[in-house]
């Protein structure tokens, strides 16, 4: 889809310099520190410099790599994350015709392990292969709870269609949305806003919303689960051999899954690209704010709602990092398999039951 | 233009398969299963089976063969030296394999494929089907999977027993 290329792939880019200097600042805020202070104005053209740095850098390859395998390896990580943004619906009528999205973008994210392993093993390095191993045990048990979290929401929308799943969470809804999950409240689709999001129109959805963000950090080796490349005991895991070019587009696969499982997680719970404001008797908020289908205005709101909120799903993510140490392998594992993929089956009975018996 | 492109995945199907078969290190043969499960997957998109395409995807590139490639990585280096395959038994492979080319072939000419017309838009008929007219094929294939599942737990349970 050329949108994705013309329109995701510099937006990526810009992204990540931007929220590499925010996770910077962030974490130095956090700790009573200023950060980087020295390039630009308030150092915000450290990343910049970093990344010149790093272009400059020379491509090593180890003696006892194999050599083709190592070469490959970012790309295979990073191409099937790519191809994930290609289904994200971007505003009301500006979206991939996929009708099968939401399943498309849990496959494919479970894709993106087969270049970690390659990186881990093609290294030929000690610290390489126990960082893949963990990679690959953590990526494999989150995937469970995170799909199951998806479904709750496909059973709510009965649609895999993330477009669809979107307006359903505003005012061009078309189907019946009552307030809360209640069919005794009034239906939220005339006045849209916050209410119509989906942790508000099916409250046991927010609780499937903390199962998808816990699964999403574990999926995008985010910190308390970034144990792959955890830095005091393997080094950097899987990237410890990589340099340079190759290992900014390791980064960049990472600050994009991020991005990415942030996008899902809204598009999915946090009402898409969906205004927040509702319409309050003559004050038509929720309609100033969304814009008419047709026109320029419905794709700018549904952009900037979109990506506004998926930011602040991204600054969530770097506030968990800084908050809490990272697990050990087997709190890891028992967290996914003992408590979130048990809760995630109860979670989707009462959505089922809900659905059916209350809606 | 879309013909174009299902020729040219049916060709990278063709090419990773026979890499499959040819290649000696195993690592590269997992790859090349990978590329040619990828591409079957595309080739089902192309035919306008979208949700075959995502399952494809899902079970066999992200499931199936991310456990081959990790047990392929467990296994590999304990000799200090990659994994290489050999080939025994030429001949009956050979025969075997143009006993079931033969097959193929033949079921191929003898089966109608009849255009229908289903698209990926619509998913709710196949739900249905699934669990009405199929429902017990699928229950079946739902209690093999739970019963390898209780297996494989109940086989690693006893490893653990009997490790000192």
């Amino acid at each position: 889809m050329p949108s994705t290329l013309l329109f995701i792939l510099p937006f990526l880019l810009l992204y990540t310099v931007i929220v590499v200097y925010a996770e910077r600042k962030l974490a130095a805020f956090i700790q009573d520190r200023l950060g980087p202070m020295e390039v630009g104005y308030y150092g915000i053209l450290q990343t910049v410099a970093d990344l010149i740095k790093l272009l400059q850098k020379e491509d090593l390859v180890p003696a006892g790599a194999n050599r083709l395998l190592f070469k490959v390896a970012p790309l295979l990580i990073f191409v099937p994350i790519f191809l994930g943004f290609s289904v994200l619906p971007l505003s009301a009528t500006w979206s991939s015709s996929l009708s099968t999205a939401a399943f498309f973008l849990l496959a494919i994210i479970s894709l993106d392990v087969i270049g970690i392993v390659t990186a881990g093993w093609a290294s030929n390095n000690k610290y390489s292969m126990l960082g893949t191993m963990r990679a690959v045990a953590q990526i494999i048990s989150y995937e469970v709870p995170m799909g199951i979290a998806v479904l709750c929401v496909v059973v709510v929308a009965q649609s895999l269609d993330l477009q669809e799943i979107s307006t359903q969470q505003g005012i061009f809804n078309t189907s019946v949305s009552p307030m809360l999950g209640i069919k005794a409240l009034p239906s939220v689709t005339p006045n849209g806003g916050f209410l119509a999001w989906n942790v508000f129109r099916m409250p046991v959805l927010f609780i499937a919303w903390v199962i998808f963000f816990i699964a999403s950090l574990a999926e995008s080796n985010r910190a308390p689960f970034d144990l792959p490349e955890a830095e005091s005991e393997l080094v950097a895991g899987y990237q410890t051999e990589y340099s340079g070019f190759r290992w900014a587009v390791m980064m960049l696969a990472e600050y994009a899954m991020m991005l990415l499982v942030s996008f899902a997680g809204v598009i999915l719970f946090w009402g898409s690209w969906n205004t927040p404001m509702p319409n309050l008797g003559s004050w038509n908020l929720a309609a100033w704010t969304t814009g008419q289908p047709g026109t320029i205005w419905v794709h700018v709101w549904g952009l900037f709602w979109l990506i506004s909120k998926t930011l602040l799903m991204v600054a969530l993510q770097i506030w968990v990092r800084w908050t809490y140490p990272r697990v050990r392998i087997d709190q890891l594992t028992t967290l996914s398999w003992k408590f979130l993929t048990p809760i995630g089956f109860i979670l989707l009975l009462i959505c089922a039951a809900w659905k059916l018996v209350l809606i | 233009m879309e013909e174009l492109l299902l020729y040219l995945l049916i060709g990278v199907v063709a090419l990773s398969a026979l890499t499959l078969v040819f290649v000696r290190q195993v690592f590269y043969a997992a790859l090349a299963l990978l590329a040619c499960l990828i591409a079957l997957a595309g080739i089902y998109g192309i035919m306008q089976a979208g949700f075959l395409a995502v399952v494809q995807l899902m079970i066999y590139a992200g499931g199936v063969l991310v456990l081959i490639v990790v047990a392929i990585v467990v296994t590999n280096r304990e000799a200090g030296q990659p994994l290489r395959v050999q080939s025994h038994h030429r001949l009956i492979g050979f025969c075997v394999a143009a006993l079931l080319a033969y097959l193929l072939a033949t079921a191929y000419h003898q089966t109608e494929m009849a255009h229908s017309g289903v698209t990926s838009k619509e998913l709710k008929p196949l739900g249905e089907a699934l669990f009405t007219t199929y429902a017990a094929p699928f229950e079946i294939g739902g209690v093999l999977l739970l019963v390898s599942l209780i297996g494989a737990a109940l086989t690693a349970s006893a490893f653990k027993k009997s490790a000192p």
